[in-house]
């Protein structure tokens, strides 16, 4: 049987690419010209002097200043920190949340994910200004707090610092989050877990050998979906981390826009797009693993 | 474990929960809720204690030119990009589910990769790309990048769809005597209805709220996500943003809740499973 | 191809040695048949045998890799299937979920662009015809299997095909219902006389219901006959097997005429059997097939001249108005009997010598030669073997 439609599908295939070419032509075009195109100029560009005194030419300085010049990695150091800090808080949050929306809420299972959902809708900007509003020296939080007494002067470490983004970063991404470890713990067999009380295994037990690795395909692919967007974040950072939030999307952003150093700016950014893939390929990687373990 | 110890643990944890739950959503909600709050404050300086209700920062808010101009800019070009990617994204989707060959993984591949790369990156290049083209920067070169960052997520999500579909059927309707043209009204797109709205629905939003993308391959013209960040970057929070920042998230949350109880009632409970797209993108990738 | 004024005459479909290969596996080789009109055919085999991917053939969706189908006189090649003038019922009934079910039913008479009229009538003539104009507007998922399965059906008749085409549909109704259903499928059939032609690997339902049945292996035919030719005289041993229980009992051709052959038997006694249209000689290997109900059972020796063979009794099966023995031979060929309760042997027989016998007209001889399909040939002693345990049928 499986011989017989592997051999079909074989069959298949010469009439099968041309007429996918019909339905494929638009869409594959606008991506090669507008998606490839634009990383390749992006790759390009890395490689040429483009700073005032000098323009065009292939050189590595861009990617050496990158790798070594000191502040340039006092920066990548406040982002990998920050990132992961974010990740740690989001994955403390959504991990619990994900685990009570598929078995604890019962009815409010549905509203509760609908409140996620609308609030993963909302502007990122006016997200961000939100907790601006709240975090300042003179912001919200400070205001409650000292009129009840509670502190004397205003935190001032609420804002314009890491703490702010982590804060910031975390609430943005929670809801991004939480939906694909939500999927893999839906995805689960529940009779799998009747199996587990009918043997009498403990919460932890039940926990660590059936949850977890059935729930890991899902925590990985959090890990991947939010990591990467994380490290280029930098609308955050810009408006509430102040310089000592200072994250390489900010500093790709000024090299860009401000400085005109193109090529100092797109090295980063390539050096970013590699980071990314890497990531996303072990994340990948791992997740199948775990996903073929968790099956066999 | 006696009854009421186990009755205990399990009225600790049940109230465990519930702290968890209201801490939360006190933290996804909280802030709007004091934004929308202080959106109706009679004060420029956004601090307690409360004074007076008033609505005049809607007022100042609507005669901002600059505010009508980027909330304009936003929805038509949101309303642009949309259609679009509805277009590309269900044509590649068809592209990559019906037909079999060898480049399938690599153009699947290659739908997916605008999910994957974060929009700084599309950004920045896209911005050295037009420019090293001689190509000006305006709402023109973002809606072309929008549609390239929206289509794949339509793709993707239609894809989803496409895959789940019962092939049978189509041939029922081809041996009844539908021709390829007639299967396609008749029988796969109004099945492919819900995916197509739930898909315009995230295109919108998505389109509209995009900051990045925008911020990098924009010219002059300004989008509201831009205007905000203008605004903010290098003056003090102000009421206006506030009032503005009120009237899109109440419509826009709006929208989406209208959005979803009009596909639950549909689906009469199949929902959940069409309302989470993210679960789609890995999905395309693979 | 033949000429204008095929309508009235001569079979509706041709199926001339259609061969399908998907790159090295050949599903379906040299298939032959014909369809009458108003007949009900059926292609009955066991799973992977080729015989849905002949109805797809039929249909249009798989195209032939040789040979040809004719459609009411006409070549089919190239004809795509919302062009041809057959209809299929597809095994998991492929309603459109999206429409009512008078909406499915009408689906494709308003393809044909008829009159609304003429679509309303067709659709109330075939909501009648499965009884279920009740229901005319609700939704597929709203009913039940076999109800379904009925409008999969109406909706094929509705569009007065020359030929419907049947892909199991009964498979996923549970027994009772599918006793029904084919009641209620051979009824229609004879009253809108259409051609159908029946797929299913139930060899009882095929035998129920057709007119003429086609058994299929690994691919060939390996007999198309009416059901009491395939039972009676079956042409191969697959088919011996496949089709209702059989004692298929080794034996070696020893003589031949023109009416009866001699063969010996393992226990080395010799017994009568008639022959089929196979060539004979003797030391023929060959198969003696009996059928259970026409062999009997007693536990007195029988008398000198009689086709029979000593066995020993291992169980009995109370089946209501029959017992059925299972014996077992020489060399541990074990054969069933059919015996009528008056004619039962007495109780406590399981583990008593026992001999059967058989009436030669009764008994059917096939040449081992004739087996299973070529290129999966057994060994005469590996068929000997395995022979007892082919009653794979389902009684």
């Amino acid at each position: 049987m499986m011989r017989r439609k592997r051999a079909e599908e074989r069959e298949g295939i010469g009439r099968g690419a041309r007429r996918a070419l019909l339905y494929l032509a638009s869409p594959v075009g606008v991506l090669l010209v507008l998606f490839v195109g634009p990383m390749a100029v992006l790759l390009i560009v890395s490689f040429e002097y483009s700073s005032f005194t000098r323009t065009g030419g292939f050189t590595l300085s861009n990617y050496s200043t990158v790798l070594t010049d000191a502040s340039y990695l006092r920066v990548a150091w406040t982002t990998i920190f920050v990132a992961t800090m974010s990740m740690g808080v989001m994955l403390l949050a959504a991990i619990p949340l994900a685990y009570f929306l598929v078995f604890r809420l019962g009815k409010l299972e549905l509203p509760i994910l609908l409140l996620l959902v609308l609030s993963d809708e909302l502007n990122p900007l006016i997200r961000i200004y939100a907790w601006r509003m709240l975090l300042g020296r003179e912001g919200l939080i400070n205001s409650f707090l000292t009129s009840l007494g509670v502190i004397e002067h205003p935190i001032d470490a609420l804002l314009f610092s890491k703490i702010a983004v982590i804060i910031v970063l975390s609430a943005s991404f929670i809801p991004y989050a939480t939906i694909p470890i939500y999927a893999s713990l839906k995805a689960i067999d529940p009779s799998l877990l009747e199996a587990a009380d009918d043997l009498g295994s403990r919460w932890l037990a039940k926990f660590r050998k059936i949850l977890l690795p059935l729930a890991a395909p899902g925590i990985f692919v959090t890990v991947i979906l939010v990591y990467i967007p994380l490290f280029s974040e930098f609308a955050a950072p810009a408006l509430v981390g102040g310089t000592s939030g200072y994250m390489l999307g900010n500093a790709v952003q000024e090299q860009v826009l401000e400085l005109g150093d193109w090529g100092v700016g797109s090295a980063m950014s390539f050096l970013l797009l590699v980071l990314s893939g890497v990531v996303a390929l072990i994340g990948y990687k791992l997740g199948r693993i775990r996903r073929l373990e968790a099956i066999t | 474990m006696s009854p009421d110890r186990s009755r205990f643990r399990a009225a600790a944890a049940a109230s465990g929960r519930w702290l968890f739950l209201v801490v939360l959503l006190a933290f996804l909600y909280g802030p709007l809720a004091t934004l929308i709050l202080f959106s109706f404050n009679d004060s420029i300086v956004i601090a307690l204690p409360f004074r007076e209700f008033t609505l005049r920062w809607y007022g100042e808010a609507m005669k901002n030119p600059l505010v009508v101009e980027s909330l304009k800019n936003s929805i038509g070009l949101a309303a642009i990009v949309t259609p679009i990617s509805l277009v590309l994204g269900t044509l590649a989707a068809f592209g990559i589910t019906r037909f079999r060959y060898r480049a399938r993984g690599a153009v699947a591949g290659l739908v997916g990769a605008p999910l994957v790369v974060p929009w700084l990156l599309i950004g920045v290049g896209a911005l050295l790309f037009f420019s090293r083209f001689h190509f000006h920067l305006s709402l023109r070169t973002v809606a072309v990048m929008h549609v390239v960052t929206v289509f794949p997520l339509v793709a993707a999500i239609v894809s989803a769809r496409l895959v789940r579909f019962d092939r049978s059927i189509e041939e029922a309707a081809l041996d009844l005597g539908a021709a390829p043209r007639e299967l396609l009204r008749y029988i796969i797109l109004p099945l492919i209805a819900p995916a197509l709205a739930a898909s315009a629905i995230f295109a919108f939003s998505w389109s509209f709220n995009n900051f990045v993308v925008t911020f990098f391959t924009g010219g002059f013209e300004v989008t509201f996500p831009v205007w905000v960040f203008s605004t903010l970057r290098h003056a003090k929070n102000l009421p206006v943003v506030n009032a503005v920042s009120t009237l899109v998230a109440v419509v826009q949350l709006g929208a989406v809740y209208l959005a979803w109880r009009l596909a639950r009632s549909r689906t009469l409970g199949r929902g959940v499973s069409s309302d989470i797209p993210e679960g789609a993108v890995p999905g395309l990738i693979h | 191809m033949e000429g204008g004024g095929t309508m009235s005459e001569g079979p509706v479909v041709r199926v001339v040695e259609v061969t399908k290969r998907f790159g090295d596996i050949t599903a379906v080789d040299r298939v032959t048949f014909d369809v009458g009109r108003s007949e009900f055919f059926s292609l009955l085999g066991p799973s992977g045998c080729g015989k849905t991917t002949t109805l797809r053939m039929l249909a249009g969706f798989e195209r032939p890799t040789e040979g040809s189908i004719l459609l009411e006189g006409e070549d089919a090649a190239g004809v795509p299937p919302y062009r041809r003038n057959t209809n299929m019922v597809f095994q998991n009934y492929a309603l459109f979920p999206h429409l009512t079910v008078a909406q499915n039913i009408a689906f494709g008479p308003e393809r044909k662009r008829l009159s609304r009229k003429e679509v309303q009538e067709r659709v109330s003539v075939a909501l009648e015809t499965i009884r279920l104009t009740e229901l005319s507007a609700r939704y597929p998922k709203e009913l039940s299997g076999g109800q379904q399965q009925r409008v999969a059906l109406a909706r094929a008749l509705a569009n007065r095909p020359a030929v419907l085409l049947l892909d199991e549909p009964l498979g996923a109704l549970d027994l009772k219902l599918r006793e029904e259903m084919q009641f209620e499928l051979k009824r229609i059939q004879r009253e809108v006389g259409i051609s159908f032609v029946y797929v299913t690997h139930d060899q009882g339902e095929a035998m129920t219901m057709s007119d003429r049945i086609a058994v299929m292996h690994a691919g060939r035919v390996e007999h198309l006959g009416t059901p009491e030719e395939i039972y009676l005289q079956p042409a191969s041993l697959f088919v011996a097997g496949f089709i209702g229980k059989a004692g298929l009992l080794p034996c070696t051709v020893e003589d031949v005429t023109p009416t009866r052959l001699t063969v010996g038997l393992p226990d080395g006694g010799r017994a009568e059997a008639s022959r089929g249209p196979h060539e004979y000689r003797p030391g023929l290997e060959a198969v003696l097939v009996v059928r259970p109900e026409h062999l009997s059972l007693s536990l007195e020796p029988p008398g000198a001249g009689s086709s029979s063979l000593a066995v020993r009794v291992v169980d009995e099966v109370f089946l209501g108005a029959a017992i059925r023995y299972l014996v077992e031979g020489p060399d541990g060929v074990q054969l069933w009997v059919l015996t009528a309760y008056e004619a039962r042997l007495p109780a406590g027989s399981p583990g008593r010598s026992a001999w059967v016998r058989w009436d030669p007209a009764r008994a059917y001889v096939l040449p081992v030669e004739r087996g299973s399909a070529p290129g999966e040939g057994e060994a005469p002693e590996a068929a000997n073997g395995r022979l007892s345990t082919l009653s794979s049928g389902d009684a």
